[in-house]
C-alpha cells in the first residue's frame, strides 16, 4: 500500500487545473479553497470522471489508474474509488442496510456475508437502528451517515468526500464530523476530502491543499498554515489564534 | 368514387369560393339527391350517377358508400337520405320494417361470390372444395357480414367445412389479402374481382347459386327531394343495365 | 394552493371545459345505457366472448412484455443520446414516434409487407423454414408491440431523463458495473415511469384494432380479439357489440384504475 500519487491536469476552456497530489495509505488530505478553485474537478479527476490533459497521471497504491502519456484510463466501477456527495443520495428504493451493503454485493460478498459486514458500518455511524428503515424515512444526518458507511463498507483504496458535511445543521455536523474522524483514522485506504470549512480540514485531514484558480498555492498542517500564510485566503481561513 | 359526401362538400366551398369571381355561371337551382349505398356499389354507382347527372341537369347526386349493415343502422338512427341500396335483401328490410322506405325496395341487381387468387394461382385452386383443404391459406367474411353469410350457403351447397384461416370484416378486405398474395384464396364477389383488374384471378364455381345476392334499392320514406330521389331510382332499375353488366353484376 | 388556481381562471374556460368532459364522458353514459343488463351475463359468458377476451389479455400481456424487454434498452438510449450526430439522432426519434400518429391500418399494411408471405422478411422466412406469420397468434403480438411500445419507450425515456445521473455515478464508485448499477440502481429509479408506460402500453395493446384485423386476420380463438370481435359483433348482433364493448372498457378502466392508485402516485 503505497497511497495515492496523482498529476492532475484537466483543461476546460479558460480553467486549467494543475495539481500534484500524494497521500500515504491511510491519510487524509483536505482540499481547502474557494467556490471555483476547482476542487470538485480534481475529486472528478481522481475519480476518472473527466479525462486528464497531457502528463495527467493517477496511481493508486502501485496500481496506473489514468494516465494521460499511455492513454491508460481504468472506469470508474473498477478503480477502487468510494464517492461521497454532499447530497447522501441513498438509492431511495433500498432501505438503510441495504444501501450499505450494495458496494459488498457489487464486490461479489454473498449476501448474507455482505449484510453482516453491512450491519457493523451502520453500528460503528451509530444507525444500526435504521437498519430496515428506507431513506425518505430517516433525517439527512442520518442519511450522511448511511451514505458514509456505504462508501467505506467496500473498504475503497481511496475514498473522495466532496463538502460531505455542507448540507448539515451545525450541531448534527459537528457529531458526524467525530464520528467520521474515527472511521477515517481506522481505514487503510487513503481519503480526499474537499471542503470549504477549515473546521472539516483542520479536524480531519493529516494535510491541507489550499486550491486557488486551478493551483495549490500552499499545503501543510493546519499550525504552518496559521503561522505563516501565503495568501489573503489562508490568512481569512486560518486566522491567528 | 366518383363523387363521395367529402368530395361534394369540399366542391361545394370551391364554388362557393369561385362565386366572386365566376357569379351565376351554374344553373340558378340545383337539387341533389342523396344516397347511401353499399361499399360494393362504389364504382359502378359513381358512373351511373354520372350518367343521370348529364341526362338530368341541376339534379346533383351525392354519393355515401359503406358497409350495408352500418348504413342501415344510421338510417334508422336517424342520417338524413334520399335514396339506400343495399347490398342484401335482410338489410333492406330493417330499414322497410323501421317504417323508412317510401315505396317497397326494387331489386335492380344481383351478385353472385367468385373465388378470387393471386395471379398466376400459386396453389392450383380450381373450385369451391380446395378452400376446406387445410395446407391452404384462406380468407373468407365473417359470418356475421352478408358476404360471410353468403360464403356459409355455398359450403353448405357443397357439404364441406371451409379451413378459413382469417374472417375478415367486409369483402374489401378480404381482397385486400389475395391482392398482396397473403392468401392462396378468397370468396369475394365477381364484380370485385372485375374490379382488381390484373391483381387478382377470378374462379367461378357452380355453388355459387345457392348464394345470389340481390341489390335491393328504394326511395326513403321522408326524402328532401322526393322527385329527384323517385327518378335516380328508375334509372337504376331501368337505365344502367349496360354499366351493371360492365362491372360484373347480374340483372335481376 | 389548487383552489386558488382554480379561482383565478378566465370564466370562459369553464362552459368549454366542461363541453369538453361531456364529450368525454356522454359517449360512455350511452354505450352504459344501452347495455341489455339482462342479457348481459349470457352474451359475456359466451364462448366467442370468453375467447375473445382470454386471447385480447393474453396477447396484450405478451406484446407489454415484449415492448419492456425491447423499449426499456430502446428508452435508455435515446435518454443518452444526446451527444450523437442529430440527424442519427433525429432518425431514431422519428423512428419511434411514427407508430404513434400512423393509422393503424397503414400500420398494418406495412407489417404485412415486411412479414407477410410476400414480404421483405417474411418471402425468406417462408422458403427458408416455412414459418408464415400473418394469421397466427404471434402475428397479433407483432402488431400490437408495434402500435403500443412507443408509449412504453417514450414514458421510459421521459422517466431516465429525470433521474439524478449522479445515483449511478454513485453505484459505479462502490464498484457496481454498468449493467449491475442499471438493473439495480437506473431501473428501480425509473420504476413509476416503468410502471405507467406499461399500463398505457398494455391498454393500448389491448384496444388494438386496425393493424391486428390487417396484419393478423380475424379468426375466433386465434386472431380474433375483443375489439375485433366487438367490431364485427356490431355487423351481426349490436347487443353482443356493446357488451363487448363494455367489457373492453371495464378491464381498461380497472387495469388504470388499480394502478393507479396502487403505484403510479409514489413516483409522481
Amino acid at each position: 500500500m503505497t497511497g495515492l500519487d496523482a498529476r492532475l491536469v484537466v483543461e476546460r476552456d479558460s480553467f486549467r487545473l494543475d495539481l500534484h497530489l500524494r497521500v500515504p495509505a491511510g491519510g487524509v488530505l483536505a482540499l481547502l479553497g474557494p467556490n471555483g478553485a476547482g476542487k470538485t474537478t480534481a475529486l472528478a479527476a481522481l475519480a476518472g470522471a473527466v479525462p486528464l490533459g497531457s502528463e495527467g497521471r493517477v496511481v493508486l497504491d502501485g496500481r496506473v489508474l489514468d494516465d494521460a502519456g499511455t492513454g491508460v484510463h481504468v472506469d470508474l466501477a473498477r478503480r477502487s474509488v468510494g464517492w461521497v456527495f454532499q447530497d447522501p443520495l441513498l438509492f431511495p428504493h433500498l432501505t438503510v442496510a441495504q444501501n450499505a451493503a450494495f458496494g459488498l454485493r457489487a464486490g461479489g460478498v454473498p449476501r448474507r456475508e455482505a449484510a453482516r459486514q453491512a450491519g457493523e458500518w451502520l453500528d460503528r455511524f451509530g444507525i444500526a437502528a435504521l437498519a430496515d428503515a428506507r431513506p425518505r424515512a430517516i433525517s439527512g444526518g442520518q442519511a450522511q451517515r448511511a451514505a458514509l458507511a456505504r462508501a467505506l463498507a467496500p473498504q475503497p483504496h481511496l475514498l473522495l468526500l466532496d463538502e460531505p458535511l455542507a448540507a448539515l445543521d451545525v450541531e448534527v455536523r459537528e457529531e458526524i464530523r467525530r464520528d467520521l474522524r474515527d472511521r477515517l483514522r481506522q481505514h487503510p485506504g487513503c481519503t480526499v476530502l474537499v471542503t470549504h470549512d477549515a473546521a472539516d480540514a483542520v479536524r480531519l485531514a493529516d494535510e491541507i491543499v489550499i486550491l486557488e484558480s486551478g493551483r495549490a498555492v500552499q499545503r501543510g498542517s493546519a499550525e504552518s498554515l496559521r503561522g505563516a500564510p501565503a495568501t489573503p485566503y489562508v490568512a481569512a481561513m486560518f486566522p491567528p489564534a | 368514387m366518383r363523387r363521395g359526401l367529402l368530395p361534394a362538400v369540399l366542391g361545394a366551398a370551391v364554388l362557393l369560393g369561385g362565386c366572386a369571381a365566376a357569379p351565376a355561371s351554374e344553373p340558378e337551382t340545383t337539387t341533389s339527391v342523396r344516397v347511401f349505398a353499399a361499399a360494393s356499389l362504389t364504382d359502378v354507382f359513381g358512373r351511373i350517377a354520372g350518367e343521370f347527372e348529364d341526362a338530368h341537369p341541376g339534379v346533383e347526386v351525392e354519393l355515401n358508400f359503406g358497409g350495408s349493415s352500418g348504413l342501415s343502422a344510421q338510417l334508422v338512427e336517424g342520417a338524413p337520405a334520399d335514396v339506400f341500396a343495399a347490398a342484401s335483401e335482410d338489410t333492406m328490410a330493417i330499414v322497410a320494417d323501421a317504417g323508412l322506405l317510401a315505396a317497397p325496395p326494387v331489386v335492380f341487381a344481383r351478385n353472385r361470390l367468385e373465388i378470387a387468387v393471386p395471379p398466376g394461382n400459386p396453389a392450383g385452386v380450381t373450385g369451391l372444395a380446395d378452400l376446406a383443404r387445410p395446407e391452404l391459406t384462406v380468407a373468407l367474411c365473417d359470418a356475421g357480414v352478408p358476404c360471410g353469410a353468403a360464403a356459409a350457403e355455398v359450403f353448405d351447397a357443397l357439404g364441406v367445412a371451409a379451413a378459413a384461416d382469417t374472417l375478415e370484416q367486409d369483402v374489401k378486405a378480404v381482397l385486400t389479402k389475395v391482392r398482396l398474395g397473403e392468401v392462396d384464396a378468397g370468396l369475394v364477389y365477381r364484380t370485385d374481382v372485375l374490379a382488381a383488374g390484373d391483381e387478382v384471378e377470378g374462379i367461378p364455381f357452380p355453388e355459387a347459386e345457392a348464394a345470389v345476392t340481390a341489390y335491393p334499392i328504394a326511395v326513403v320514406a321522408d326524402a328532401a327531394t322526393p322527385e329527384s330521389a323517385e327518378a335516380f331510382v328508375r334509372w337504376v332499375i331501368d337505365d344502367s343495365g349496360a354499366l351493371l353488366e360492365e362491372a360484373g353484376f347480374a340483372a335481376p | 394552493m389548487p383552489r386558488r388556481e382554480a379561482a383565478r381562471l378566465p370564466a370562459a374556460l369553464w362552459p368549454l371545459a366542461g363541453i369538453a368532459v361531456l364529450l368525454l364522458v356522454l359517449p360512455l353514459v350511452a354505450l352504459l345505457i344501452r347495455v341489455p343488463w339482462r342479457d348481459a351475463a349470457a352474451l359475456l359468458t359466451a364462448g366467442e366472448s370468453l375467447e375473445a377476451l382470454t386471447l385480447s389479455l393474453g396477447t396484450a400481456l405478451a406484446a407489454t412484455g415484449a415492448s419492456l424487454l425491447l423499449g426499456v434498452p430502446l428508452a435508455a438510449v435515446l435518454a443518452g443520446s444526446d451527444g450523437w450526430a442529430a440527424p442519427v439522432r433525429r432518425l431514431l426519434r422519428a423512428a419511434v414516434t411514427v407508430p404513434l400518429v400512423l393509422p393503424p391500418v397503414v400500420a398494418g399494411i406495412a407489417l404485412l409487407l415486411l412479414l407477410g408471405r410476400q414480404g421483405v422478411i417474411g418471402a425468406p422466412l417462408a422458403a427458408l423454414t416455412g414459418v408464415t406469420v400473418p394469421f397466427t397468434t404471434p402475428a397479433v403480438v407483432i402488431a400490437q408491440t408495434f402500435v403500443s411500445m412507443p408509449f412504453l419507450v417514450l414514458a421510459v425515456e421521459g422517466a431516465l431523463r429525470g433521474a439524478d445521473p449522479r445515483y449511478a455515478v454513485v453505484a459505479a464508485s462502490l464498484g457496481a458495473s454498468r449493467w449491475h448499477a442499471f438493473r439495480r440502481v437506473t431501473l428501480p429509479l425509473v420504476a413509476p415511469g416503468l410502471l405507467s408506460g406499461a399500463v398505457l402500453c398494455f391498454t393500448r395493446a389491448l384496444g388494438e384494432f386496425g393493424a391486428t384485423i390487417t396484419f393478423a386476420g380475424s379468426f375466433p380463438g386465434v386472431t380474433r380479439t375483443l375489439p375485433i370481435a366487438a367490431y364485427l359483433g356490431l355487423q351481426a348482433s349490436p347487443e353482443s357489440a356493446i357488451v363487448l364493448a363494455l367489457l373492453l372498457l371495464v378491464v381498461s378502466v380497472v387495469v388504470l384504475v388499480s394502478l393507479r392508485d396502487k403505484w403510479l402516485r409514489v413516483g409522481s
